[in-house]
């Protein structure tokens, strides 16, 4: 390395001054001046004096737990994120992955500018433009829609189910006129959303107030790795005394030494699992009797009622232990004990892994979990009903009716035609693929990448290629990107403001720095492109920004708690209260417990995959957040691995770090071998989250809901050379 | 049950409640003096104690940590080449290992123990590392030269060589954190305990005339900070009010490795299975 002496300094501090402007070449600058190589590209405040710090309050929005952050400012560059103890859904807590936050923020990845494609798709050639050109653009192709009288044909994938932006999407899709307004998700969290509505009449998801749990029964790993919900019961293992875990699930994580007992559970079997809980809490009487009378509308189900066989027959009747065993592979003492243990210690909870759940699962936990008096009570299962944003009903225009009454393109049953809850994502490509019932002329993707995380195979990539004009709005350049013809880039969750909504808590989000680069959030584009549509559409949107529509959607929570906004200013969060236990009423009969049929080709394919989402995984990928990506412990870092219980390695000769190909009917997988204890015979642990891991994953959908059957792809296994 | 961050009694409260007895009278004496002078030594002794019945392995102290000390990731190509840098860790250990350690087969998290009597400070020929009198095992990073005698003297292998510079993602390190060097390759790096942010306190005590309170430093460093279910205590063994002076009693408190006399300031408390 050459010296440094006292002119070479100077010239360092000089290419420093210049750094904003150097950032676009700054790789090759990069070779040629050792000096500049780490200096922040990022330019100091204007106005900010030298080393000048401080704390901007703000919620992390890597995944939808919604944990309020405390993010330290130095210089204008955001330059570590800590929890805000205020919060109930974190204490003060971060996540791995919401500690690599600023790694999102920073990334070099992230698009600059709006862009229009000027290559072919896919040849990733853009065009800057500005955020008025684009604007119309988009606009201009709405309009053609609209003036054909095919309004429905605009399709938008929405990855995010609560909050202002998602609120101001419905809001746009209604005034519309389009019906296809399908969530991002597909998998158990639409499920548990399908679920709670058939079984209770209540909106949204569950959440689970762990904290105050004595006892807690996973089904799945979720909680233990990456959902939603690992944050609260992290929190409450921090407890003494602390909860008792149960966990019925194909694998375990290595790493969950903290689990008390493991049910080693087959495959796709959760339903008739969940299903012999409540056969030996019933039986035994161990239901909370009080909780049952409190309910009043849950007894018919339960006995016989107007010719209708109950639930109690049923369940004595058809999901003993015993008979359950065969199926699970769970043995029936084992399972009675866990009964009795979630009846003896009180409060408890059973909670699904939301990502891997089937409609009949989701179902039973909430009948479990009812059992055991648990439903809308200290800790136990939580189902929203109230939403906080909420805006006055629209008169749609004629036009808007028109294709508001067309049928979805998804085959959607609901309440109505654009019922968000029972939108079917999976269903889509194919709908989009053979142009019925009708074409899909415009595709939005907004919080959404589905040709990286959705099973299936190259389905996604071929219908989005199908439809003719394709808006992402990602911050990144990401693989659904890859296929737009126009790019609105949002912000960073570290640089908008919105109000998010999560089940234990309402929490600020607000800019930690200015907008990095020339993005616009999401829900000003909204309002921007409603108001060059003229009309009825801009009628319905008469706010000038995202704030004010925000609290407009808001008004009538704020109304009931005034305070509310005060709370957020200078806390970062509100807790919510909850809704009084009787008002959530379980009908069982609405929800069918047949077990979904798997595909079954055991002599080919041996092994059930099973997908998870370890602690790193981020919607969009490991590339954006390194430090997520090396965790140690996590062998072969940025690698696909594999995972293999020991009985099977041992049969099949494989070693602990070998180099494998996983095959399924959809495709071939290369990946190296770990080999676990804690995984259950016959079955392949596959983590989420690598570019191609995906790809030899199937869509099989669930019947009753429309949803992913998640543990329901074979695969065999062969050795690398 | 309170789960504030400051549930724990306060050094006033601690001391209020030992005042009778000899010790306390002696510490309420140095406490009602603030903090002494940074020319003379420091009467504190830094350590930290590890609770693996509340410790969920969820790694958030690993990336916490890299975050508040700039330790960059090494990108796919140089992570299959070397051993990734991480101050903090989990370590999994196999069937052979376990057997040598106090913790048996479950993973650990493990930063630098600290240690009173470290092996590395030992073998560094240029007085690169060194225990501070606060008992920090410190890494000047300037004067190491990268013979990584260190690393083969530290019987918990705590300590890092860069192999090569940083790599941030990029090219672009806006996110590290003022308060910490960045490192050049060809030196050895390790935890240091967050000794920005301990000075920082201190420092800030001192001005104020006033003493170090226990609830400053609970969650002082990045790790502890992170933790989800509040498994790290960060602490001063030389305050016997300490909440960390309350855990080194604990029946369950064990340090690693002890039979080799290094006398960790780290130590874990662990209920045996």
């Amino acid at each position: 390395m050459a010296k440094l002496g006292r002119r070479g300094f100077l010239g360092a501090a000089g290419a420093l001054a210049g750094a904003a402007a150097c950032r676009t070449s700054r790789d090759s600058k990069k070779a040629e001046d050792p000096y500049r190589a780490n200096k922040p590209p990022v330019p100091r405040e204007r106005g900010a004096r030298p080393g000048e710090e401080r704390w901007v309050l703000t919620t992390c929005g890597l995944c939808r737990a919604g944990c309020s952050l405390r993010v330290r400012v130095v210089d204008g560059r955001a330059v570590k994120i800590e929890g805000n103890p205020e919060s109930p859904v974190n204490r003060g807590g971060v996540c791995a992955r919401g500690q690599a936050g600023l790694q999102l923020l920073y990334h070099p990845d992230r698009v600059p500018a709006p862009r229009r494609r000027v290559g072919q798709r896919g040849e990733n050639r853009w065009q800057e433009i500005s955020w008025d050109e684009a604007i119309a653009g988009l606009a201009a192709e709405l309009s053609k829609v609209r003036a054909a009288g095919e309004p429905q044909s605009l399709v938008l994938l929405d990855g995010e189910y609560t909050g202002a932006t998602h609120a101001l999407w419905a809001r746009f899709m209604a005034a519309f006129g389009s019906p296809n307004h399908v969530g991002h998700g597909c998998g158990g969290r639409a499920q548990m959303a399908q679920a709670v509505r058939k079984l209770t009449g209540a909106e949204g998801i569950a959440s689970y107030d762990f904290e105050h749990s004595a006892c807690v029964f996973l089904v799945g790993t979720g909680a233990l790795e990456s959902s939603p919900h690992a944050m609260g019961l992290a929190c409450a293992m921090g407890r003494t005394p602390r909860p008792r875990v149960f966990c019925a699930s194909p694998r375990l994580p290595g790493m969950a030494t903290f689990v008390d007992e493991w049910l080693d559970l087959a495959p796709g079997t959760s339903t008739a699992l969940l299903l012999g809980l409540a056969h030996v809490l019933v039986r035994d009487n161990l239901a909370d009797e009080a909780a049952l009378q409190t309910a009043a509308g849950f007894l018919p189900a339960l006995d016989d009622s107007g010719g209708q066989p109950g639930l109690r027959a049923r369940l004595l009747a058809e999901f003993s232990p015993e008979s359950v065993a065969s199926l699970t592979g769970v043995s029936a003492e084992r399972l009675s004990h866990a009964a009795h243990e979630l009846a003896r210690l009180r409060p408890s909870v059973v909670a699904i892994d939301e990502e891997m759940a089937d409609l009949g699962a989701a179902g039973a936990a909430i009948l479990v979990n009812a059992l055991l008096g648990s439903l809308n009570a200290s800790g136990g299962m939580r189902l929203d009903r109230t939403r906080a944003f909420v805006y006055p009903p629209l008169q749609p225009d004629v036009a808007a009716s028109a294709g508001l009454a067309a049928p979805p393109l998804d085959g959607r049953e609901g309440r109505g035609a654009s019922d968000f809850t029972e939108a079917r994502l999976l269903a889509l490509p194919q709908a989009i693929l053979s142009a019925k019932p009708s074409a899909a002329k415009v595709l939005l993707a907004s919080y959404s990448n589905p040709v990286y995380s959705k099973p299936g195979g190259t389905t996604w990539r071929e219908a989005i290629a199908k439809v003719p004009f394709v808006v992402s709005f990602s911050p990144f350049d990401d693989e659904s990107t890859a296929f737009a013809d126009l790019l609105l880039p949002d912000h960073t969750f570290l640089e908008r403001w919105d109000v998010v909504e999560t089940g234990a808590a309402l929490a600020l989000r607000q800019p930690v720095v200015p907008p990095l680069r020339n993005t616009l959030s999401t829900g000003e584009v909204i309002l921007r492109m409603a108001r060059a549509l003229g009309g009825n559409i801009a009628r319905a949107f008469p706010w000038n920004t995202v704030r004010e529509a925000a609290l407009a959607g808001l008004s009538a929570t704020t109304k009931a708690r005034p305070s509310l906004l005060d709370d957020l200013q200078s806390r970062g969060t509100a807790e919510r209260t909850l809704d009084a236990k009787s008002a959530v009423v379980v009908d069982v009969r609405s929800i069918s417990w047949a077990p979904p049929s798997l595909p079954s080709d055991g002599v080919r394919f041996p092994f059930v995959l099973v997908p998870f989402r370890g602690p790193g995984y981020a919607e969009g990928g490991w590339r954006q957040l390194a430090w997520a990506a090396e965790l140690p412990a996590v062998c072969n870092p940025w690698g696909q691995r594999i995972e293999i219980s020991t009985d099977d390695a041992r049969r099949l000769g494989i070693e602990h770090g070998d180099d494998v190909l996983v095959e399924s009917s959809f495709g071939v997988l290369r990946a190296q071998v770990q080999v676990s204890l804690s995984v259950r015979s016959g079955v392949l642990g596959l983590p989420l989250g690598k570019e191609d891991a995906m790809a030899i994953v199937g869509s099989f959908v669930d019947e009753a809901s429309g949803h992913w059957l998640a543990s329901a792809t074979r695969a065999q296994l062969r050795k690398v050379g | 049950m309170s789960r504030s961050r400051n549930a724990f009694p306060t050094r006033r409260q601690a001391l209020a409640m030992g005042a009778a007895s000899t010790v306390g009278a002696f510490a309420a004496k140095v406490a009602k003096a603030g903090e002494t002078d940074p020319s003379q030594p420091s009467r504190h002794r830094w350590g930290m104690a590890i609770d693996l019945d509340r410790c969920t392995r969820c790694q958030a102290c690993v990336v916490a940590c890299a975050a508040e000390n700039n330790v960059p990731p090494l990108g796919a190509e140089t992570a299959v080449l070397t051993r990734p840098i991480h101050w903090m860790e989990i370590l999994v250990p196999d069937a052979e290992s376990s057997a040598m350690t106090e913790l048996g087969r479950q993973p650990f998290p493990i930063p630098c123990m600290h240690c009173d009597r470290p092996e590395c400070v030992k073998v560094c020929p240029v007085g690169a590392t060194q225990r501070a009198d606060d008992g920090i095992v410190s890494q000047i990073w300037d004067r190491c030269i990268g013979c990584r005698y260190c690393m083969l003297a530290c019987p918990y292998s705590r300590r890092y060589y860069n192999w090569t510079a940083p790599a941030w993602p990029g090219g672009d390190p806006s996110s590290a954190n003022p308060d910490v060097a960045l490192r050049p390759a060809g030196v050895v790096e390790k935890c240091t305990l967050c000794q920005h942010r301990i000075r920082a306190v201190v420092e800030h005590a001192r001005l104020d005339g006033e003493p170090v309170t226990d609830e400053a430093v609970l969650r002082l460093p990045a790790c502890a900070s992170a933790c989800p279910p509040q498994a790290i205590t960060f602490g001063d063994l030389a305050d016997p009010h300490s909440e960390l002076s309350r855990l080194v009693r604990d029946p369950r408190a064990v340090h690693l490795l002890d039979r080799l006399g290094t006398a960790p300031k780290v130590f874990y408390l662990r209920t045996k299975r």
